[in-house]
């Protein structure tokens, strides 16, 4: 017997991260790193018009500004590259220096499919100094300061 | 050669004009967000999408903790937090009076589910903050008491 999978979406790729440390963004300007838990090689379904590269992860940071500008990236064979300018994001607030925020990002990039498999990833950097994010740790939980509470980053790709 | 469809479950579901939601420092359901998986697979993976509004209430500061929860029973008795599956959401609250407004959009993926429903809850993280779900009140330059945010679920298993 052969099964055709009565799904919505074609050749689904997850990838759950389970975190048991922080990560912290560069507090140094244009200094890029890439989000644990975002780099997957995905080889699309032949029949794919698109493929999708839908994206869940926590981030924090208290008493200072935010300011992140997020890139999908591929890479070429030899480095990694930009897909497109329009597959960029920015994050961020604003005001007095004491700014608190806690965010849950959801990104989904739909993007032009491709023949054979292919490695993708998502970085961020700031244009300015001391603005960086801490990503997946949670710092206040239950009404109690906490160092042990993560958030999954979980990643999910699929052709259309 | 045989050919058979293996289905996958899926979900949409909607709550059209639901009642707010104020959350203070007790976990609560959020409405809209619990679903039965019904899967021919003992252990799917899913991919769980929630989105829900909310904004500050009388504290005019709002701080949320959320997490996924699953149960056999409908959470009757059997309730498991999702490990891991939790975040907090909040704008600015250093300053008493910060308020914030905002489309919260979860993004859960469950591997070997073992159980038969899903759903969020949320709580205040203390008395200085509380929130408000589905219910905006300003819209268009105006105060309003009837703008109501539905919230939408999508369950799908991969």
């Amino acid at each position: 017997m052969t099964y055709l999978l009565d799904s919505a979406i074609k050749k689904p790729q997850v990838l759950v991260t389970n975190h048991t440390s922080s990560q912290v963004t560069s507090s140094s300007s244009n200094t890029a790193v890439t989000i644990t838990g975002s780099e997957i090689t995905y080889t699309p379904h032949a029949l794919a018009s698109k493929v999708v590269y839908e994206i869940g992860f926590y981030g924090e940071r208290k008493s200072y500004i935010i300011f992140q500008c997020l890139t999908l990236q591929e890479y070429d064979g030899s480095s990694w590259v930009e897909i497109n300018s329009r597959f960029l994001r920015n994050i961020g607030n604003s005001g007095t220096l004491n700014q608190n925020a806690r965010y849950f990002f959801h990104y989904r990039f739909v993007i032009p499919t491709w023949t054979g498999s292919k490695q993708l990833r998502l970085i961020t950097a700031s244009s300015s100094s001391n603005r960086q994010i801490v990503l997946h740790s949670l710092s206040n939980w239950d009404g109690s300061a906490v160092t042990n509470k993560f958030c999954n980053t979980n990643l999910l790709m699929y052709s259309i | 050669m045989t050919y058979k469809n293996k289905k996958l479950f899926k979900l949409f579901q909607t709550v059209d004009d639901p009642s707010a939601q104020t959350i203070d420092e007790n976990y609560v359901e959020i409405n809209g967000s619990k679903c039965l998986i019904d899967s021919p697979s003992s252990t799917p993976t899913l991919i769980y999408k929630f989105q829900f509004y909310t904004k500050d209430g009388s504290t005019k500061q709002s701080l949320l903790n959320i997490k996924l929860q699953k149960s056999n029973d409908n959470f009757s008795s059997n309730i498991v937090d999702v490990p891991n599956c939790i975040m907090n959401i909040s704008g600015d609250e250093a300053t008493a009076g910060d308020q914030y407004d905002h489309t919260v959009s979860t993004f859960f993926i469950v591997e070997n589910f073992d159980s038969d429903y899903l759903r969020l809850v949320c709580r205040s993280y203390s008395s200085s903050f509380e929130s408000v779900l589905h219910r905006s009140s300003e819209y268009d330059g105006s105060a309003a008491t009837t703008i109501y945010y539905n919230p939408s679920l999508i369950v799908l298993e991969v």
